[in-house]
């Protein structure tokens, strides 16, 4: 039997790699990040609810393993600093350099996500889909009696970085927020203490049974 | 056989150029100087009064050049502190301190030391030279996009700076869009 030519040898060479490595990412720094993860928790299934304060664009971008899905903005708002406790039905409002405000309200976990579309609704993208960066983010949870309730704004602003939480990390020391290179989880309180005070912990099941009933962000139409 | 030729041709060809390479001179040195001698430095303290927390703002958070592997990295309140074990100092905590400026001042002005004291010698004169400024206004390609405006005021800011030698004093419009562009969220 004749050999083919080398060039179809090439080719075929080509093809294969391509067909084995063409559905994942090669960056090698992200595929660690990814992996440092670690497993789903069992007891969550995949989905709005799972993953609680991971960087979420991580996975949920147009190189991740949940391409399918990708967000634009996304993290987990927490009622205190350490205890891990989602803060649920909390606005997170989102303003990007052109004046696009968007609004989404966090499930029980805390968990929210923006997608490209929701910063350019009508579909019409002037240079690409998605937030102008930098953005200015804020989050708020009103309480029983308290329509304004509790109220914080980022400092500063988010530069490129779409996982909340690639920033806002849990501080390395359990008893203190202060730390070199983090500001410590997004939440609504500086102090668990206070964050039970307001939000008292309750015993609903997250996620529910049934779909959630979310209120909406006042600005957003029903 | 051929590669094997060409590899051992490359190695000794690289053997032959570094044998002939001079001896590092720690004493030899570049000094760029004002036509009357005097120093060209950009001045710090015009810098910690009114540059350094403009690229706070605009350029130090976390997730931009507030982090520790960036070439040109940024210490600061709202972004990353210096390392403290102790956790003395926090992101977001306390205010940014002395030291800290002082090493953004130096990550700043040792990207292009050279070309920042051509800048100063033309009294500030087509400042686009500098990477520092090329990349935020977008001039050539920088990741966090376009984040100062041409003529905006915190490129009045800087270049007001950089048209200042070591020990002047800032002019009045440079000192006003320094404080605007502190204005704006």
């Amino acid at each position: 039997m004749q050999r083919p030519p080398r060039s179809t040898q090439l080719l075929g060479a080509a093809v294969l790699v391509t067909g084995l490595f063409g559905g994942c990412s090669l960056d090698p720094v992200q595929n660690g990040s990814i992996k440092a993860l670690g497993d789903e928790d069992p007891n969550i299934p995949r989905g709005e609810h799972h993953r609680q304060g991971q960087p979420c664009v991580l996975c949920h971008s147009t190189t991740g393993p949940a391409s399918d899905k990708p967000f634009a903005v996304a993290g987990t708002v927490f009622v205190g600093p350490f205890s891990g406790r989602g803060a649920g039905n909390t606005w997170v409002r989102v303003v990007d350099a052109k004046g696009t405000q968007v609004c989404k309200t966090t499930n029980c976990k805390g968990n929210f996500f923006f997608r490209d579309e929701d910063f350019t609704p009508n579909g019409q993208f002037q240079e690409k889909p998605g937030p102008s960066f930098p953005l200015l983010v804020s989050i708020q949870r009103s309480l029983p009696g308290n329509p304004v309730g509790a109220n914080r704004a980022m400092s500063s602003h988010i530069g490129r970085e779409g996982s909340c939480s690639a920033c806002h990390k849990p501080p390395p020391d359990s008893k203190s927020i202060a730390s070199f290179d983090t500001p410590g989880v997004v939440r609504l309180y500086d102090t668990e203490a206070s964050g039970d005070q307001a939000l008292p912990p309750g015993n609903e099941a997250c996620p529910p049974a049934e779909p959630e009933q979310l209120v909406p962000c006042p600005e957003n139409p029903p | 056989m051929r590669v094997a030729l060409v590899l051992s041709a490359a190695v000794a060809g690289s053997l032959a150029f570094a044998a002939c390479a001079s001896v590092p001179d720690n004493a030899r040195l570049t000094v760029l100087v004002a036509e009357d001698g005097a120093p060209l430095e950009p001045d710090y303290a015009i810098y910690k009064a009114h540059v350094n927390e403009i690229l706070e703002r605009q350029c130090g958070t976390l997730d931009c050049h507030g982090q520790a592997g960036r070439a040109y990295r940024l210490y600061g309140r709202t972004g990353l502190r210096i390392f403290n074990p102790d956790g003395s100092l926090g992101s977001g905590l306390n205010p940014t301190t002395e030291e800290e400026k002082r090493y953004n001042f130096q990550s700043l002005v040792t990207l292009q030391p050279e070309e920042m004291r051509r800048v100063m010698a033309r009294n500030g004169t087509d400042p686009e030279t500098l990477i520092f400024l090329r990349k935020p206004l977008k001039v050539e390609r920088h990741k966090g996009g376009q984040v100062i405006a041409f003529n905006g005021p915190a490129y009045k800011c800087i270049t007001g700076w950089l048209r200042v030698p070591i020990g002047g004093a800032l002019d009045a419009d440079s000192e006003k869009a320094c404080k605007s562009a502190l204005e704006v969220r």
